[in-house]
């Protein structure tokens, strides 16, 4: 059950890198002079990072080898 | 990346108006209290979830809150790369569809034939936004830019910068013409 979750949350975190790095490609790339250009990209990279740091912590911290047992649990 | 030419000076940079980028934000910030919400209704109608769950429930969380990020920051780049630069000698529309496809179209300050404005709705009338056309001589006849705050005021400053553009033309053309001096005579 571990490797099926971490094969499709791979799958999601690469999807999301592509999608950040092509964000933050914009901003650095396409910078107006006098604009906040910089400022918008440094603020978006930090926070993408820390998002995706609590999302990897996340995933790390469900028991997914227990998971069937835990939703048998709670079902009444 | 905007490269100018050596004499070429920026004199207008217009962007859609602030309120545009404020009904985004304000968006994002009610679609961020989602978890928020589904959280209290679990405790009101399924709290053993949130006891035994929380893991899971917080990984989901986690996923929501990067994709709504990514999402609202793939507006913000629309919003942000959607510009018209007018200079002394040209005005460059920018525009930025989606992630992947940018349209760039320029055209001589002097090819503007005609400049008017268009403010339809309530919302756009109280705000003083709306839509901004330049009808030219060009290949491509006419460009629109929509959202454009204080469009009247835009407009004033785009024929500006024609008439001044006219006027250094006809200051060239005149010096151009003036009669050359041949053999000391």
């Amino acid at each position: 059950m571990f490797l099926i979750a971490a094969i499709i949350f791979l799958f999601i975190l690469a999807a999301a890198l592509a999608a950040a790095a092509a964000i933050a490609w914009h901003f650095l790339t396409y910078r107006i002079p006098g604009d906040l250009g910089v400022w918008l990209a440094s603020l978006f990279l930090v926070a993408t990072a820390v998002l995706i740091a609590s999302a990897i912590a996340s995933f790390m911290a469900v028991p997914w080898d227990n998971l069937a047992e835990l939703f048998a649990h709670l079902t009444p | 990346m905007i490269q100018l030419r050596p004499h070429e000076e920026p004199l207008l940079v217009l962007r859609r108006h602030w309120l545009i980028a404020a009904a985004y934000i304000a968006l994002a910030t009610l679609l961020a209290l989602g978890p928020v919400a589904a959280v209290a209704a679990l405790q009101q109608f399924w709290p053993a979830l949130l006891g035994g769950g929380v893991q899971l429930i917080a990984f989901a969380a986690s996923l929501y809150y990067l994709a709504l990020w990514l999402a609202f920051f793939a507006v913000v780049v629309d919003y942000y790369l959607d510009v018209w630069i007018v200079t002394s000698e040209r005005v460059i529309a920018i525009e930025q569809k989606g992630l992947f496809r940018r349209e760039i179209a320029e055209f001589n300050i002097l090819k503007v034939q005609d400049v008017s404005t268009h403010i339809n709705g309530l919302v756009p009338t109280l705000f003083d936004f709306g839509e901004l056309q330049v009808q030219t001589a060009g290949e491509e006849e006419k460009f629109c830019f929509k959202q454009v705050p204080n469009p009247n005021h835009a407009k004033q400053q785009i024929l500006a910068c024609y008439e001044a553009a006219v006027q250094r033309a006809r200051q060239h053309h005149d010096e151009t013409m003036l009669p050359q001096n041949v053999g000391g005579l």
